[in-house]
């Protein structure tokens, strides 16, 4: 149920391929925060990693976007990441909420580069915090099988540690808090089916709600 | 600032198409498979210093600018740069693990100046701490610590030549000591207010004046 808690406050949503697919959590994420009262612009780059999106870089298997109540518009060719700087000058966004957590997770690396995410991290985290913008940063959710992507929740575990600890100042969303390991269905061990997209993308909109940005002056 | 420009960037984010049967997305990589690797110049010299790497990259270190950004490397590549200062150069060839951070550092040594490299993998990233890290570049230094300026409280200690030891502190207004052998060398070394997330390398290196530390605030690239 809305309780309007958004009201008047603008959202940039940025991700990865969560959000490059309209019936992913583009979808029902951008909805909730819609209902909450948010003005919502989303944007996902499929393979997109943290720093992509410091400057203009390729995607790897499409890009939608969408705008306010508008339907997502899904671009398969071609598909790059607009870098955040210049999002957040267009939009004047009063938080930036970002989605990426498993194109950092390096699933099929056995040790997780722990150098190498902190140079993704901290490149966009500095890039947002430079602007002024309060920001959200939304980790990997469980997954219910490795998959073809050999995501283990025992490496989910690792990054969402990771990303608690180097997210700041934006503030860190767990998704690992809102389900059980493996209850959510996934289609390849990670992508979710569409209803634990509709589940992640509410426990996500609550969490917002529950810490609402500030008005930008 | 330039950097040098012919150190080899690590690929990144390689896309494996690959078909499916269902509504995925196609594959794609969810990061490297190995760890970045680093390498910064460092001008602990009294003046300018000038880096050269490659086919005319070039870069002027000076006493206001005294170090690079971090730069990432192809890892266990062999790399190689030329450091001239005061008419003399010194060609340094070297290459970087996975994980690995390497300083490149020109010291004084008697009357000119010397090469010296110190490498650390370094696992203690975190955006609320600070981290503060103590290069012993000296060997005239056996065991190098860090204390509280004025106290007794230690920071790091025992630090062995061309070896690093980092903590973890709290952002807070800080000074220190540095200690050669457990004796003091040198005077109070006031860092400001630390800032969280901020990653400090403070060198130790030789001096006419005896063991001397120099701040350096990590940047990455």
């Amino acid at each position: 149920m809305s309780s309007g808690a958004l009201v008047g406050l603008a959202l940039l949503v940025i991700g990865d391929s969560h959000l490059a697919t309209p019936s992913y959590l583009i979808g029902p994420l951008h909805d909730q925060l819609t209902e909450q009262g948010a003005t919502v612009h989303s944007i996902g780059v499929c393979g997109a990693n943290a720093a992509d999106w410091v400057k203009t870089s390729p995607g790897e298997c499409g890009r939608a976007e969408r705008s306010g109540n508008a339907a997502a518009q899904k671009l398969n060719e071609g598909a790059t990441t607009t870098p955040i700087k210049d999002l957040i000058t267009k939009d004047k966004p009063d938080a930036v909420v970002v989605v990426i957590g498993d194109t950092i997770g390096s699933y099929n690396n056995p040790e997780f580069p722990k150098s190498w995410a902190y140079q993704q991290v901290t490149a966009l985290t500095k890039a947002i915090a430079a602007t002024g913008t309060a920001c959200y940063w939304v980790g990997p959710g469980w997954s219910n099988n490795p998959g073809r992507f050999n995501k283990t929740n025992e490496r989910v575990e690792t990054v969402n540690a990771f990303l608690a600890e180097n997210a700041a100042p934006c503030t860190y969303i767990d998704s690992t808090r809102f389900s059980q390991p493996g209850e959510w269905k996934t289609i390849d061990g990670q992508h979710y089916t569409g209803g634990f997209y509709k589940k992640w993308g509410a426990a996500i909109a609550d969490a917002i709600v529950n810490n609402p940005p500030k008005k930008a002056q | 600032m330039k950097h040098p420009r012919t150190l080899t960037l690590l690929g990144l984010g390689l896309c494996l198409a690959q078909g499916s049967t269902q509504a995925a997305p196609q594959l794609y990589e969810t990061g490297p498979a190995e760890d970045a690797a680093f390498v910064r110049f460092i001008d602990a010299l009294p003046t300018a210093l000038d880096v050269r790497a490659g086919k005319g990259a070039h870069i002027a270190l000076t006493p206001e600018e005294r170090a690079t950004t971090w730069q990432p490397v192809k890892a266990r590549a062999a790399l190689g740069a030329t450091l001239e200062q005061g008419g003399r150069s010194e060609k340094v060839e070297l290459s970087v693990e996975p994980s690995e951070f390497v300083n490149v550092v020109a010291v004084p040594d008697g009357a000119g100046w010397r090469v010296e490299i110190g490498r650390e993998k370094p696992d203690d990233f975190s955006a609320h701490k600070v981290s503060l890290g103590l290069l012993n570049l000296d060997t005239a230094c056996s065991r190098a610590s860090l204390r509280v300026a004025g106290k007794t409280v230690m920071i790091v200690e025992g630090v062995a030549p061309r070896e690093t030891r980092r903590r973890q502190i709290n952002p807070v207004a800080l000074s220190v000591d540095l200690l050669c052998d457990g004796q003091p060398s040198g005077s109070p070394l006031d860092l400001g207010s630390l800032r969280a997330g901020e990653r400090w390398t403070l060198l130790a290196h030789p001096s006419p004046a005896g063991t001397r530390l120099l701040p350096i605030l990590d940047r990455m690239p």
